[in-house]
């Protein structure tokens, strides 16, 4: 892809101090790296410059590992990508349907938790919870805007009600989250559905259903309730975010 | 609101349900109510088990790079509202990286970011509110800037830039006032338009830079004079 050779410094009279410095100094590690005696590179590979900080800090729990973002520590931010990209980028392609957005999205995420970490309060739920919560508000909002943006095609410019629960639903991939709004009325999987999955607003929803507000707000609360009660507990192993 | 009023939204605040004033009402409750923050602890529990039923998609390799980013760049340093912003802007980057490719996995994500950034870049260049800027200096080359105000939206094409030197990229700057502010590093693709997809709120900048810095990731602030500038009118 890249055949380009470096002729171009002629034309670049104000970088070429630049191009000294870099190259030597590399050349020079790798050499070591190579040559280096046992001991030393056994110490090479306990320095947290390495990998085996990076295994060490796999083994920290997401709390753990939040309150390191929150001291602004990198490496702990990277393990914490590594373990919710995944699920993060899901999230945001499953609400926008679109790669660009929803990479925008991740970023969004990814910037928010490395700013917000110090928000981020134990005692009141899991990290896991945090991060998803935050994953799936920047979609919601991004969703909002793509809407109130009329240049952007949306698939689902529906006028029937039953075709946007059906868009909604049809976000619902996995078997055990399926199963479990199953177990809840119609009504309250609607609300839920449309409010989760389709990112409409209480009042939308209220509207769209011609319902009064206090209703789909019942339906929504009950429906939590109900969810709560058949839906496996998160697993709350460290690596428990690892996405197939 | 009354604390049964806001009682009755946790489960939909829960869900981000709420429209952004009602919302800001049970954020101020929540920070005065323990029994609430406790009832919303819960109901965010399940939220996130809803969260796994997206169907799984695997996170493009190119952006770990650009969400790591702003750790890179900023580790060790106090954010002040400069850094903010410059922050925000380099999140807010799309960039597409020509010849680091290693893997295939690797190689087809880049692929598809650049398709992507085309894209946009297309749909910029089709809409009439959009403008063009070409910039220029001392650097051979066809490179303009395209961008829409209205939108935030915005793409640097380039043609027949020049590889930079081994170790070396090209760097883009969006320039407010005297601060030049990152908008991502690239190094130009041999055949096809080199497209860095950006997107900020452009009323804010002046004018468009592109420097050579050290590679991988450029440099905090330009370390040398810029190359090629455009100005991007307005204030």
């Amino acid at each position: 892809m890249m055949h380009g050779a470096a002729t171009v410094r002629g034309n670049l009279p104000w970088s070429t101090p630049v191009l000294g410095g870099c190259r030597p100094g590399r050349e020079r590690s790798a050499l070591a790296r190579t040559t280096a005696p046992p001991a030393l590179i056994a110490l090479w590979l306990v320095s947290p410059a390495r990998g085996s900080a990076v295994s060490l800090l796999n083994a920290e729990d997401d709390e753990a590992l939040l309150a390191r973002v929150a001291e602004s520590d990198s490496r702990a931010f990277e393990a914490l990508y590594d373990r919710y990209s995944g699920r993060t980028y899901s999230i945001a392609m499953g609400m926008l349907r679109d790669p660009v957005r929803a990479q925008e999205v991740t970023q969004d995420v990814f910037f928010a938790i490395w700013r917000g970490a110090r928000d981020f309060d134990p005692t009141r739920g899991s990290g896991r919870t945090w991060i998803l919560s935050v994953a799936h508000h920047k979609s919601v909002d991004a969703l909002r805007r793509a809407r109130r943006n009329p240049t952007v095609p949306l698939s689902e410019t529906l006028a029937n009600d039953t075709d946007v629960i059906e868009a909604a639903q049809a976000r619902v991939d996995a078997g055990h989250v399926r199963r479990a709004l199953e177990a809840l009325s119609l009504e309250q999987r609607a609300a839920i559905v449309l409010a989760y999955y389709g990112g409409y607003t209480q009042q939308e929803i209220a509207q769209r259903l011609g319902v009064p507000l206090g209703t789909i707000k019942t339906r929504i609360r009950d429906g939590l309730i109900r969810l709560r009660s058949v839906l496996p507990a998160p697993s709350a192993s460290p690596q428990g975010e690892t996405v197939r | 609101m009354t604390h049964d009023e806001i009682r009755e939204s946790i489960a939909a605040y829960a869900l981000h349900a709420l429209a952004a004033d009602d919302a800001r009402d049970v954020e101020a409750h929540l920070a005065a109510c323990d029994d609430c923050r406790r009832e919303l602890a819960a109901f965010e529990q399940t939220a996130a088990s809803l969260a796994e039923g997206f169907r799984v998609a695997e996170a493009p390799g190119a952006l770990r790079r650009r969400a790591l980013a702003v750790a890179r760049s900023e580790r060790g340093v106090r954010p002040g509202w400069v850094w903010g912003a410059a922050l925000a802007a380099a999140a807010a980057v799309i960039l597409i990286l020509g010849g680091v490719t290693v893997s295939l996995t690797q190689r087809l994500a880049a692929l598809n970011g650049r398709v992507e950034a085309q894209t946009q870049a297309l749909a910029l260049l089709a809409d009439p509110a959009s403008r063009v800027v070409t910039l220029s200096g001392s650097a051979a080359g066809s490179v303009r800037f395209v961008f829409d105000p209205a939108t935030g939206r915005g793409a640097l094409v380039a043609t027949g830039l020049r590889d930079p030197g081994p170790d070396l990229v090209y760097q883009l700057w969006l320039v407010a006032g005297a601060t030049p502010q990152s908008a991502g590093v690239f190094r130009p693709a041999s055949v096809v338009p080199l497209i860095v997809a950006v997107g900020v709120n452009f009323p804010r900048y002046q004018a468009v830079a592109i420097s050579v810095e050290h590679g991988p990731n450029g440099a905090v602030r330009p370390s040398a004079a810029p190359i090629l500038v455009g100005k991007l009118g307005g204030g």
